[in-house]
């Protein structure tokens, strides 16, 4: 299979009041379109700020990164947004769900600024709902459901415009094991669909669930595994 | 789901915040509007008295050469370069006759320009003159001499019909005769002869020391004097009333784009979270800035159409209050589609720094927060 997401050299450097602080430090990696990847690492590893990298939503410092082709550390702020729209779904730890919108129209939410017609994106919605079980609840406000059915509609809100790759940052990291649970096994069926998945945690039993494990610590890589079913392969 | 769904729902959501942006647009509309609806009817009031109550310019003869004016003086008049604003030309022979045995003065006049020179100040108890021997009696001498409509009178033994007696002007016209120009000046053996031509000049923006220094060019022997009436006290309060409220309706733009600025700095405030959640999701900057211009519009024309019938209402009712002028305000739709593109442009004005600094949100930082 082709790499789907290549990274090269990527460094990444904060200042703050004259002291230089690395948060990545040269950085190599291949994901291939489908996998189901958890970075994983304590805080502070850098694990965040890769992701956030990945999402258009950082630039790097050094490096390269390309996504199905595309250099995106070349891409203008406005070209970054237009690639969120179309190649990106974002699941936050916090949900972010716009608590005005009801759960139906924070799914539409990706799909406002594209020009398609109402019936279209409404069938998008539903599916992206029923594919998390939340279309029953879709007039509710976020403030009237749990934080597990957040969690739940802000994945519908990830996957309605069927992006090629979904980040989520510690997508569990504000629900009980329960819940955990239910959204790790909705990142699952959306892998076994095709979606290729990239998600941060610290939670050694939430990074069980993905296919390949990588595990981020002082800003480099410290470990790179990989899940064939129940076996455990190094690479 | 579109970007309107988004903008009508903050708009019902932030009820308060809505509710105070429309208020604020509301009485800037209300105030510069009603002010201004105010002054223009004053002015166009001001404008309108200039020709209806009487003559500005006043042309005599220059006593001192023994010259006399003519008939061909008002042709001159009449081909000065501002000719356009020169309203009424009134030519008067003046004479003092025996009248039922009394010496009374008796001004020759021509009845059509007399009767639109003096519309305002004239009012005629009887009927228009129109007959060469009709006569106008002034209030005070149709008394004296105890003259009433449809009487005769005897004018150096020529007999003429008392047509109208005037209703007391308070004016030199009330001791006054008035009778036809030519038939004064047959009786008098004046042929051709004017010793006064009053001019009646549109003469609230026209330049009125112009138009008297041309009729003096044309007319070298004479002597033309300006009319201090007055209008022009009316004039002065109104221009004045014009100036302080331009004043007022610039301090009031400032202020309430001001107050706009703030409002939409606080919002912006409040929604950055919500700012930057779009952004990560691909909305463009252009999204952003679009989607909170959109917004204020809607408040923006919502204040306008509101505050223009409001500005309606008050300059009606102020204008009812005033004691020297007969006039009203009335809806207009030019003036409420002005009244929405000023709206619009104070909201544009007050919406833009907030707008980009929505724009410029780091979806990361709100993210992480």
């Amino acid at each position: 299979m082709n790499d789907f997401i290549k990274i090269d050299g990527l460094k990444k450097w904060y200042k703050s009041k004259g002291v230089t602080y690395e948060a990545l430090k040269n950085i190599t990696l291949n994901l291939r379109k489908g996998e189901f990847v958890a970075i994983k690492g304590p805080s502070g590893s850098g694990k965040t700020t890769l992701l956030s990298i990945l999402g258009t939503l950082l630039s790097p410092d050094e490096g390269s990164i390309s996504i199905d082709g595309i250099d995106i550390t070349k891409l203008s702020q406005e070209r970054k947004a237009d690639f969120r729209a179309f190649y990106i779904g974002f699941i936050f730890q916090h949900f972010h769900l716009l608590p005005f919108l009801s759960v139906y129209e924070n799914t539409l939410l990706p799909l406002s600024t594209i020009k398609k017609e109402k019936e279209y994106k409404k069938n998008l919605a539903e599916k992206a709902l029923s594919t998390v079980g939340m279309l029953e609840k879709k007039n509710k406000l976020p403030s009237e459901i749990s934080g597990g059915e957040q969690q739940r509609t802000a994945i519908a809100r990830a996957i309605v415009n069927e992006p090629p790759l979904i980040l989520a940052d510690e997508p569990t990291g504000n629900l009980d094991s329960v819940n955990s649970t239910v959204i790790m096994k909705h990142f699952q069926i959306l892998h076994e669909q095709g979606h290729t998945i990239v998600f941060v945690t610290h939670d050694m039993k939430m990074s069980e669930y993905a296919d390949r494990v990588i595990h981020v610590e002082d800003g480099l890589v410290k470990k790179d595994e990989v899940f064939i079913k129940e076996d455990k392969v190094y690479v | 789901m579109k970007l309107e769904n988004i903008i009508i729902r903050n708009l019902t959501v932030r009820k308060f915040k809505t509710f105070l942006s429309v208020i604020c647009i509301l009485i800037a509309v209300t105030s510069v509007f009603s002010v201004y609806k105010i002054s223009t009817k004053l002015e166009s009031e001001v404008s309108r008295s200039f020709d209806e109550i009487g003559a500005n310019l006043v042309i005599t003869p220059d006593y001192k050469n023994k010259e006399v004016l003519t008939a061909d003086d008002i042709i001159k008049i009449n081909s000065i370069k501002n000719k356009e604003n020169v309203a009424v030309i009134a030519p008067k022979l003046i004479k003092s006759l025996d009248v039922n045995g009394n010496i009374t003065p008796v001004v020759g006049v021509d009845f059509p320009y007399e009767l639109q020179l003096n519309k305002k100040l004239w009012k005629l108890r009887g009927q228009k003159p129109s007959a060469i021997n009709d006569v106008v009696a002034g209030a005070a001498i149709a008394e004296k001499l105890n003259l009433t409509t449809g009487d005769t009178v005897n004018i150096q033994g020529k007999r003429f019909d008392i047509k109208a007696v005037l209703e007391p002007t308070g004016a030199a016209d009330d001791r006054m005769l008035f009778v036809n120009l030519l038939t004064l000046q047959q009786l008098t053996g004046s042929k051709y002869q004017l010793n006064l031509i009053e001019v009646a000049a549109y003469c609230f923006t026209c330049p009125l020391p112009q138009i008297a220094s041309q009729i003096q060019n044309k007319l070298p022997f004479a002597s033309v004097f300006k009319v201090s009436d007055a209008l022009k006290t009316r004039k002065a309060t109104v221009e004045k009333f014009s100036l302080y409220s331009k004043v007022i309706e610039g301090f009031i733009i400032v202020t309430v784009s001001f107050l706009l600025f703030l409002i939409n700095i606080s919002l912006v405030n409040e929604r950055m979270k919500e700012f930057g959640i779009l952004r990560a999701l691909g909305y463009r900057k252009i999204q952003i800035i679009e989607m909170l211009l959109s917004e204020n519009i809607i408040k923006g024309l919502a204040g306008a159409v509101i505050g223009y019938l409001l500005a309606v209402y008050t300059a009606k009712l102020w204008l009812s209050n005033l004691q020297i002028f007969s006039v009203t305000a009335s809806f207009n739709i030019s003036e409420l589609l002005i009244a929405c593109v000023f709206s619009y442009l104070i909201v544009v004005v007050s919406s833009v720094i907030p707008a980009f600094k929505a724009a410029r949100v780091d979806p990361l930082v709100v993210i992480n927060e």
